[in-house]
């Protein structure tokens, strides 16, 4: 038996070897086999080898990605840049509109409430000298403006023009030393003029020193004079102070519109005239007293 | 002693460096389109046995190291087996009438092996399941591989020498210098 296997063994062997791959032809399945313990400790060698070099790899292919996308960064940034830029501009740009938007829908209900006709105007420049509060706007003869109009704002009374070109007009304001506006108390109906006195405040003037005036109470139009509308705000009791003598009372008043980021103006070209001049009033009220001549109309 | 020892370790060696093969084969060629240039590391190892081993040892290395390659992939069960221990045995029978002189010889003998291996496998998946086979398009997909594994034959021929030579696998006289040379006991 020996003999014939010892004689024979090439034979075997070969038909072993081509016996074993024939058992293991699987065709039943493709799915993955189950691991045994030997092929456990063939994957256990090659595992770790594939991890190293799969790690290796990513790492080299992320390097190599990110220094190419660092070459054009520069490029990429700049372009990033410019569109950001841009977008903010636009952004900038849509803001201030919203923000004109929302002015000259207060001024439109603004002229609709009062019935007025206006030309409304941009303020384009403000008195070089700082004791004078003048504005200039960018309407003049051309838009139908003339000196003496007044100047209002959704928020009260501006001004009144007292020099117009043809593309431009002068606006002196309530804050100005020579402007006077005839007004009331709106609680009291007390009358009084109001005139400039610095930067942000005026003067209540010519009111009696027992007339009924308190802090915080507000001042309108009078609507005499025919220049301003009856009834538009001109601003709000500050202060009132009454010294132990003379006849009247010191009052100081704050403007309705905030003359330090004013931007658009309303130029009031026709309302319902008020027969009654204010000068006329005022000597009527106060006979002793000289309205300057020009300051009120 | 120690030579025993170590010429022991021969065939452990070499199933080891083709366990290291399999790891970089499968991890480093797995990017696109590298995939399509991944090398068969079992095919390098099949040749050497069929011409540097006798006929038993050559045979279940081959077995094994199919083995191993079948575990790292999803082929059918058996079907890489078949295709290198039959690449093996022809290989083996026609090693009578080779004649590896040349440096280059080595290179033509791995891309003519190669392709047989690769188109046995074809044929016996086109057995196993002869309706569900696009051979055109696995043969489209072989050829790559073999232009990688002819480029990396020199290397790792030259590797497997060097095992051989410090395993003691041979006497000094036996011992190639430069060229391959088959072993006695080369052919069936």
């Amino acid at each position: 038996m020996f003999k014939y296997i010892k004689e024979y063994r090439f034979y075997i062997t070969l038909f072993v070897f081509i016996l074993i791959p024939i058992l293991a032809i699987d065709t039943s399945t493709r799915s993955p086999r189950n691991y045994r313990f030997y092929d456990n400790a063939i994957v256990f060698i090659t595992s770790p080898i594939q991890y190293g070099i799969k790690w290796s790899l990513d790492k080299l292919v992320f390097g190599i990605n990110r220094y190419a996308f660092l070459l054009n960064s520069q490029k990429v940034n700049e372009s990033l840049n410019v569109e950001n830029q841009k977008l903010l501009n636009t952004i900038f740009n849509l803001k201030e509109a919203q923000i004109e938007n929302e002015r000259l829908r207060k001024l439109l209900n603004f002229k609709e409430k009062y019935q007025l006709d206006t030309v409304p105007a941009r303020i384009i420049a403000k008195d070089i000298s700082s004791q004078y509060r003048a504005i200039r706007i960018n309407k003049g003869k051309n838009s139908g403006i003339t000196e003496n109009m007044a100047v209002i704002h959704s928020s009260g009374v501006v001004g009144k023009v007292f020099r117009v070109t043809e593309k431009t007009a002068d606006i002196i304001t309530i804050l100005d030393l020579l402007s006077g506006v005839d007004t009331i108390v709106k609680r009291s109906r007390v009358r009084g003029i109001v005139e400039g006195l610095t930067n942000s405040l005026c003067q209540l003037k010519f009111t009696r020193r027992t007339d009924d005036i308190k802090h915080n109470d507000f001042l309108i139009t009078s609507g005499l004079g025919g220049l301003f509308p009856k009834g538009v705000s001109v601003g709000k009791v500050q202060s009132v102070e009454k010294k132990s003598y003379g006849i009247t009372q010191s009052i100081s008043v704050k403007p309705s519109v905030n003359f330090s980021n004013i931007e658009e103006v309303l130029v009031v070209t026709r309302h319902q005239q008020v027969p009654m001049h204010t000068s006329d009033q005022m000597k009527i009220k106060f006979p002793n007293i000289t309205i300057q001549e020009g300051i009120l109309e | 002693m120690s030579h025993l020892f170590i010429k022991a370790l021969n065939i452990p060696a070499l199933i080891f460096i083709l366990c290291i093969g399999i790891g970089i084969q499968s991890a480093l060629f797995s990017y696109q389109p590298l995939h399509y240039f991944k090398p068969e590391i079992g095919i390098f190892i099949v040749l050497w046995c069929a011409l540097k081993r006798k006929f038993t040892e050559g045979g279940i290395v081959t077995l094994i190291a199919a083995y191993i390659v079948e575990l790292h992939s999803s082929a059918p069960s058996g079907t890489i087996m078949s295709a290198y221990m039959l690449s093996y045995l022809l290989l083996r029978s026609c090693s009578g009438y080779l004649l590896l002189s040349k440096p280059h010889s080595m290179l033509i003998l791995t891309a003519v092996f190669s392709l047989t291996i690769k188109v046995f496998h074809i044929i016996i998946l086109s057995l196993i399941n002869p309706n569900d086979l696009h051979w055109f398009n696995l043969f489209e997909v072989s050829l790559p591989n073999l232009i990688t594994e002819v480029i990396l034959a020199t290397w790792i021929f030259r590797l497997l020498k060097k095992l051989d030579w410090v395993t003691f696998k041979y006497s000094k006289e036996e011992q190639p210098h430069d060229d391959l040379k088959l072993t006695e006991n080369e052919g069936l």
